[in-house]
């Protein structure tokens, strides 16, 4: 009994750090609930309908989670934390081999093995591994190395914004929706696929949909840094432009290799309607999906990028000319929320 | 904010003191447009604080700073000098000259979401000079700037003070106020207890701040030592 108090006393704090963190790694798995605010995610539950049509878009999204849930979970005790807390190097091992089963990987790969079977747990497990040895090195031997600096400032007054905006989306999992569906169909094509002569515009409108959400949040991704647009001499339809243009130029790189008009101006829609959210601006996480609200925002975002898109293919310039005239009084309409307190 | 009625000079530097939540963070957000005032109102240079050309007159260092995460500290001197019209080589002038007295030469590329808080810091308060504004606003300039920076910052602001521009600062650090300000304000619970220019004091600042403002606790942790 004596030898179980004493075993109860020296494991006390090694138990202590595991239990904040798991009270930490609980935390960071609630914040991937932002995937329910985000339109791409209803459009694969309405997919669902049909499962295996669901297969290829759910498999996607599980891939772009995969690399954040792939983090350690003892990297969310600050390193210098580790150095103070007074526990030797037989508690650490514990706390290290421990934690280990407190990452979401190993708790999913887990549940695949019981529900799968054993060869998916094991690629899956693999996978994770590999994903977190990946962001590991990247931070161990080359800490400075920042792909978001390499993001160029158009020149002009708000050169610097657009720069912002890239790297605020290029942080987020939305675009990477967009970039995996692009790549996957462009592959296709080239390996000599046949795609049917609709399918092309309505992958390119998914692609839309994809990013969609972030035109619903675009002071939101600035976090604290959006007090500052209401220090600068600017007017708010300014400052919105900008954000848009940002937006515009991702959204045209991603649809260049599918369809340009019709999902170009589904994408005008989409911020549209996403402008009307800039009184409420949640601020957004880094490395998960934006979220938004599905109704009434995401839902009319949605129908307007399909009705749109269509319009465009079978009626053309007036519904472009429609679309236009409707963004650029909304651009000025509510570009003054962004600039009024 | 309750009935506060207070005029700065020219030219001079204005401390207001009070305790945290007196109200000293409102009235600088009220007095540089961020915040609305339910009534009253108030110019600074001449402009209505509703006017939005305020903005172009003013510098100010927010409470929460208000940088962007995803943009390097030069970058934020790039943007500033941007929107205010200045031309890019003049920027780029001021920006090096601001980076050096404030000593953030040596993070100039770091990424504000990377940066310390003194550097966050001194970034907004670069990013506030650079346009070189009539008057100036800063919400707790010393708090978290070391020793060396700290009398840079006070140097300068003297400096630009007898250039004309007004400056209105908070600060905790009662020991700084003595050594830069012209005039003192005292908040507590929202009401302004003292105002005065500096050399009209009883006694010294922080004497005062103690006897109108709050006092120190005293309570021994016993369990100490």
């Amino acid at each position: 009994m004596a030898g179980l108090t004493t075993l109860v006393r020296r494991a006390a704090p090694s138990v202590a750090v595991l239990r904040a963190v798991g009270l930490a790694s609980y935390r960071e798995l609630r914040s991937f609930q932002s995937i329910t605010g985000q339109n791409f995610f209803y459009l694969v539950l309405l997919i669902a309908l049909q499962p295996e049509s669901a297969y290829f878009f759910g498999l996607i999204v599980g891939a772009l989670l995969f690399f954040p849930l792939s983090s350690d979970p003892l990297e969310k005790v600050p390193s210098e934390r580790r150095k103070l807390w007074p526990l030797d190097r037989a508690e650490w091992a514990a706390v290290r081999t421990v934690s280990l089963f407190l990452s979401p990987v190993i708790w999913i790969a887990g549940f695949v093995l019981f529900r799968v079977g054993w060869r998916l747990a094991y690629q899956l497990t693999v996978i994770g591994l590999a994903a977190h040895a990946v962001s590991y090195s990247f931070r161990r031997w080359a800490p400075r190395f920042n792909l978001m600096r390499m993001v160029p400032a158009p020149p002009g007054v708000t050169g610097q914004l657009m720069r912002l905006h890239w790297r605020e989306m290029l942080t987020t999992l939305d675009p990477y929706i967009g970039l995996l569906l692009m790549l996957t169909t462009t592959g296709y094509r080239l390996a000599g696929g046949k795609l049917d002569a609709e399918a092309l515009p309505i992958i390119s409108m998914v692609v839309v949909v994809a990013i969609s959400t972030s035109a619903q949040v675009l002071v939101g991704l600035d976090g604290a840094g959006a007090q500052r647009y209401r220090l600068l001499p600017l007017q708010g339809w300014q400052i919105l432009l900008a954000k848009d243009a940002a937006f515009l130029a991702v959204m045209l790189i991603l649809i260049a290799p599918l369809e340009i008009p019709a999902s170009f101006t589904a994408g005008l829609a989409a911020l549209t309607i996403g402008h009307s959210r800039l009184e409420e601006q949640p601020a957004q996480q880094r490395w998960r999906f934006t979220s938004g609200v599905m109704w009434p925002t995401g839902a009319f975002q949605m129908f307007a990028i399909f009705a749109i898109g269509n319009g465009v293919l079978k009626f053309g310039i007036l519904f472009i000319v429609l679309t236009v005239a409707a963004w650029l009084i909304s651009l000025w309409w509510y570009g003054r929320k962004v600039v009024s307190n | 904010m309750e009935s506060a009625n207070f005029e700065i000079p020219r030219g001079s530097i204005c401390a207001v003191l009070g305790p945290n939540g007196a109200g000293k963070s409102t009235m600088v957000k009220m007095l540089t447009g961020l915040l609305a005032p339910s009534s009253g109102g108030a110019t600074v240079c001449d402009c209505d604080i509703r006017d939005p050309k305020l903005r172009s007159l003013v510098g100010v260092l927010p409470e929460n700073l208000a940088l962007f995460d995803a943009l390097t500290v030069t970058e934020h001197l790039q943007l500033t000098g941007a929107v205010f019209g200045i031309s890019q080589a003049e920027t780029a002038t001021r920006a090096d000259q601001l980076l050096r007295v404030l000593r953030l030469e040596h993070g100039r590329d770091t990424f504000i979401g990377e940066c310390s808080y003194g550097m966050k810091k001194k970034t907004a308060l670069a990013a506030a000079l650079l346009p070189n504004p009539r008057a100036l606003f800063l919400d707790e300039p010393f708090e978290g700037i070391d020793p060396v920076t700290s009398e840079a910052i006070r140097v300068q602001l003297r400096a630009v003070a007898q250039r004309g521009i007004t400056v209105l600062l908070t600060s905790h650090i009662l020991s700084m106020v003595d050594r830069i300000a012209d005039q003192i304000v005292m908040i507590r619970q929202g009401r302004i207890v003292w105002n005065s220019p500096i050399g009209e004091l009883p006694r010294g600042v922080e004497e005062l701040y103690f006897d109108l403002v709050e006092s120190a606790a005293t309570e021994d942790l016993a369990w100490l030592g």
